[in-house]
């Protein structure tokens, strides 16, 4: 299936069948072509979700209509958001229109008309500069990476992230592929990156891959990633294996995430230019000046470590040694933008902490949670931030200023050559430091 | 003394346990923490990672010695051992927590209790060490200059 989540979709042509600022053959429609003053743009947004009952299909854009009393039950909101969408697009001279199939998912399409930036070609340039990421991305320049990815769509995703840093990109479907291309490809490969997918699909041929990489390297260690989105599980038994143990890299690829991951796994440049020319310490400080964090880990040590680092940046830090403290610090209102919560604690842990935060905050029934994800994701976390902490800017490139609780995920790294630290669970931030 | 040569042998200090593997990185991690606005940053940290360790290797001996040993305890604590040692950056003390945790995991008795001796040997090493380090640092304050600090 050649779609980006390899499910099927709804066929996006539908949605925009019917708009008529695509219709070239009738003669009274009206007509916006693109200039050069003005652009006509057309966004279409595909999900996989549970689709529109095609009884319900006539009246989606009326105000105040859902498809259902439950909607409203389950997942908020009061029906409105569509009509105003509808209302939008119109003032913006553009068309909505959408296809859902039941089950399979509902892609909505609109146009609008914006006026060209380049007006002002100057000034657009001045802004380009200045809004620059100071990405430490030089030093991968030539590099090559190979990714095993099954998956057409993702993969090219995956390349277009490694080719922003200079990083050329090889694919490879599958691990057996991956393996000739290891013996045949020149110039030599620098990287491999497999899809967690591809990669705990067979334990026997993940072995086999780690074998042939050994053979491969010669005076360069390989360094061998798995891209996931979620826990990788910890039986893969190459994993356990003493030299080669595989770094996770999270999705979704952030540029900066991944600069920063492949610095790290690869020692590439100079760290202390890294540190201090990496990530925007300004940025940090901005988002977290005066912000109200709390830490829960019920080690002392990691607590004033932790709080330290964040206090350096401006952030009023508050510490508890529990998950049931955090519990009643966290019940509805209080005054915290964050929260960093380690998972495993005596008691209560950091997974059960968060459920029942979440449960009071959103008086979410369990049965709506998708246990589509792993664990943690169950629970309501949705990041993960490696300790010891550390000051460089690379482990808050996730965080997000909205309040929003972002996912989290434990790693437990396998022993190894690699050191074992113990990662904490967080609320609220999505930090990932392989 | 003056403060200049003071300096210097605090920063060579410094350099050299991280050269020889008593502290990693994250220890340098920790001195950039410190500030006008936290001037004892590290001097606090290590203190609480004093005092917590002394607890955990207390509680440690206890545990190994009972007759039926429960390793989930054991391993609990070296857990939290290889937790804060890692957070301060004192490398060769989590180095033999791993080792120790694997004694757990296969449930060694003897294992665990070299691992015990091997960690209360490496944690007196940085210990000394550190409480050195310390006192170079209020002889530099004392004679009026700052701490060096690591933003190179």
């Amino acid at each position: 299936m050649n779609t980006l989540s390899g499910f099927p979709v709804a066929d996006r042509r539908r949605s925009w069948g019917g708009f008529k600022t695509l219709n070239k053959e009738d003669p009274l429609s009206p007509q916006t072509f693109s200039t050069s003053e003005l652009i006509n743009l057309i966004v279409s947004v595909e999900d996989t979700g549970v689709g529109i009952p095609f009884e319900a299909q006539s009246r989606v854009f009326t105000p105040f209509m859902q498809v259902g009393p439950s909607i409203s039950r389950i997942h908020g909101g009061t029906g409105i958001g569509l009509s105003i969408s509808k209302c939008l697009v119109s003032l913006m001279k553009g068309e909505i229109g959408f296809v859902s199939e039941p089950h399979i998912g509902s892609t909505f399409t609109f146009t609008a008309v914006f006026s060209s930036g380049h007006s002002n070609s100057d000034e657009y340039k001045k802004k380009q500069i200045s809004k620059q990421p100071k990405f430490v991305s030089s030093e991968f320049q030539g590099l090559k990476a190979l990714v095993v990815d099954s998956r057409l769509v993702r993969a090219k995703v995956t390349r277009y992230h490694f080719q922003r840093l200079g990083i050329h990109v090889e694919v490879a479907s599958d691990l057996n592929q991956a393996i000739s291309c290891l013996t045949s490809v020149t110039p030599t490969i620098n990287m491999v990156l497999v899809e967690k997918e591809a990669w705990e699909k067979d334990t026997e041929l993940s072995d086999l891959f780690v074998v042939e990489l050994r053979k491969y390297e010669n005076s360069d260690p390989l360094k061998l990633f798995i891209l996931a989105n979620s826990i990788i599980s910890s039986k893969t038994s190459a994993a356990k294996s003493a030299c080669y143990t595989p770094i996770v890299i999270m999705k979704p690829l952030r540029a900066s995430m991944l600069a920063a991951s492949l610095q790290r796994a690869m020692g590439v440049g100079n760290k202390r230019v890294f540190r201090n020319g990496g990530l925007h310490l300004q940025s940090l400080e901005n988002l977290l000046h005066g912000r109200q964090i709390l830490v829960v880990d019920d080690n002392k040590v990691n607590l004033k470590v932790a709080a330290g680092a964040l206090k350096k940046y401006g952030a009023k830090v508050e510490c508890v040694d529990s998950g049931k403290k955090a519990i009643e610090l966290l019940e509805p209102p209080h005054q915290f933008d964050a929260c960093f919560m380690d998972i495993q604690m005596p008691e209560i842990d950091g997974f059960e902490a968060t459920k029942r935060i979440r449960e009071k905050e959103h008086n979410i029934n369990e049965h709506v949670i998708q246990a589509t994800h792993e664990e943690c994701l169950k629970y309501g976390m949705d990041g993960y931030v490696s300790k010891p902490f550390e000051d460089n800017g690379r482990w808050f490139s996730g965080m997000h200023c909205d309040a929003r609780l972002l996912s989290v995920l434990p790693n437990r790294r396998p022993h190894g050559c690699q050191t074992g630290e113990e990662l904490m669970c967080i609320a609220w931030v999505a930090v990932s430091d392989c | 003394m003056d403060v200049n040569q003071l300096q210097k042998r605090f920063i060579d200090y410094t350099t050299t346990l991280v050269q020889e593997g008593f502290l990693d990185d994250q220890f340098n991690q920790l001195q950039q923490l410190q500030d006008e606005s936290n001037p004892d940053f590290v001097f606090e940290v290590v203190s609480v990672f004093f005092q917590d360790t002394d607890r955990l290797l207390n509680e440690l001996g206890k545990t190994l010695e009972l007759q039926n040993v429960d390793f989930k305890k054991v391993d609990a604590h070296v857990h939290q051992l290889k937790g804060s040692s890692s957070s301060i950056g004192a490398q060769k003390v989590r180095n033999v927590c791993i080792a120790f945790r694997n004694c757990c995991e296969e449930q060694n008795i003897e294992g665990s209790l070299r691992c015990l001796q091997q960690v209360k040997h490496e944690y007196s090493l940085v210990k000394n060490k550190l409480e050195y380090l310390f006192s170079l640092e209020q002889q530099i304050l004392a004679a009026g200059g700052s701490i060096p600090t690591w933003n190179e």
